[in-house]
């Protein structure tokens, strides 16, 4: 689906796909603005009235809120005036539905488990769990703790499954939520670096846990205080391993968010290159060349999915086996 | 129109220097594994996933990159 049929500039076709739905609060006295519709300047105004709003006579519908209230953001200037309490409601709404197709999948394989006739879904769900304990047993040996297979487990189908939405087809479900009065969706909860920043957030506090249960309190603090140099240098330890501790999770998070963004915007840079006019024949060209160029990438593209899903796996496994390792004098 | 031109020559940076990254980590990468196994091939099984870890992990930061290069040359 090009730009041009939706009324955009290719701009402005970038800038509404790489917008999330927000929802949240407006102050009174907040000017929205909201895009009208229309070919010119008369069904424009007709648009605006029709929702009981004025025109600005060039592409906005405008509204000056009397009371406080919580709205779904027309734009990014109702984003930036919503601040903190600002919810992203579409990356909330997949994340939780992915997870929860995931649970279900492979809770259900586990519910029909059947040692003499095994259907084929039990038989790729054993695959997983054989493949993911193999790692885990490679990686994780500083101390037994049943939870971090599972764990593991969990983060590489949850990432796999929210990645694997970069493959859906951009406008295939943004379109017709639009359609439907849905102003903005955004469909990889991945690209969001408020998703992923939450799971690495997640990894972290995990990882100060187990840091602090396996070494003790005070082991924790030694083992950030007098570390590289010894006790005669404890500012210079304290520095570079509290850069180190933040490091980590702040590399998880924009490494993955980084990669899923990189590739949706190629996606969507290519959508918007596309014509929708299929009758001239420099239309259709585009259109073949934009469909060989998406499948390229979408297929390099399954890599790149696969495996950043694994690498947030395999480095939260390793940062739960560091947090699990006794404090040693070195 | 000043704005628009350092606008290019920032986004041609960023993928220029991207690619030259990605490339050389790649490419040492790739050689290493060659090299071992040729010297050894029987660990060949062994190496590969932590082929694929380094090979992610060295792909992350350029694509990060052509991601904000993408970023700051149409949306910015």
């Amino acid at each position: 689906m090009a730009s041009e049929s939706s009324g955009r500039t290719f701009q402005e076709y970038l800038e509404h796909h790489l917008q999330n739905l927000v929802y949240g609060p407006l102050p009174a006295g907040h000017e929205r603005k909201l895009y009208s519709k229309g070919e010119d300047e008369a069904t424009k105004e007709a648009y605006c009235q029709e929702k009981n709003l004025d025109y600005d006579g060039e592409k906005y519908c405008k509204e000056t809120l009397t009371e406080d209230g919580w709205y779904l953001a027309n734009n990014k200037t109702d984003v930036e005036a919503m601040g903190f309490w600002a919810f992203h409601i579409d990356t909330m709404f997949f994340s939780v539905l992915l997870g929860g197709i995931f649970l279900f999948i492979f809770s259900g394989a586990a519910r029909s488990f059947s040692l003499d006739k095994p259907t084929k879904l039990q038989l790729f769900v054993e695959m997983m769990i054989d493949f993911i304990n193999g790692v885990v047993k490679g990686t994780f040996k500083a101390a037994q703790n049943s939870l971090i297979a599972p764990m593991a487990l969990t983060i590489f189908f949850w990432v796999l499954l929210m990645n694997v939405m970069d493959l859906v087809p951009v406008d295939l479900i943004p379109y017709p939520a639009e359609v439907l009065g849905i102003p903005y969706l955004k469909v990889v909860p991945t690209t969001d670096l408020n998703l992923t920043a939450a799971l690495a957030l997640s990894v972290f506090i995990l990882y100060l846990f187990y840091s602090v249960k396996s070494k003790g309190f005070i082991g924790f603090i030694k083992s950030i205080s007098l570390h590289p140099f010894g006790p005669w240098m404890l500012p210079a330890n304290l520095f570079i391993e509290i850069i180190d501790l933040i490091a980590k999770p702040l590399s998880l998070a924009l490494r993955l968010y980084g990669n899923l963004y990189a590739g949706e915007m190629i996606f969507l840079l290519i959508a918007g290159m596309v014509s929708i006019n299929l009758t001239s024949f420099a239309g259709l060209g585009l259109n073949l060349a934009g469909i060989t160029l998406s499948l390229i990438w979408a297929i390099f593209h399954i890599l790149i999915v696969v495996l950043q899903a694994f690498i947030f796996m395999m480095l939260t496994v390793v940062y739960m086996n560091m947090a699990h390792e006794k404090f040693e004098q070195h | 129109m000043e704005v628009e031109a350092a606008r290019f020559i920032g986004a041609g940076l960023m993928f220029g220097l991207a690619a030259i990254g990605a490339g050389v980590g790649a490419g040492v990468l790739s050689s290493k594994l060659i090299e071992s196994i040729a010297r050894q091939p029987e660990l060949e099984d062994q190496l590969r996933p932590t082929y694929f870890l380094g090979i992610g992990l060295v792909d992350a930061v350029p694509m990060i990159s052509v991601g904000l290069a993408f970023y700051v040359l149409f949306v910015a």
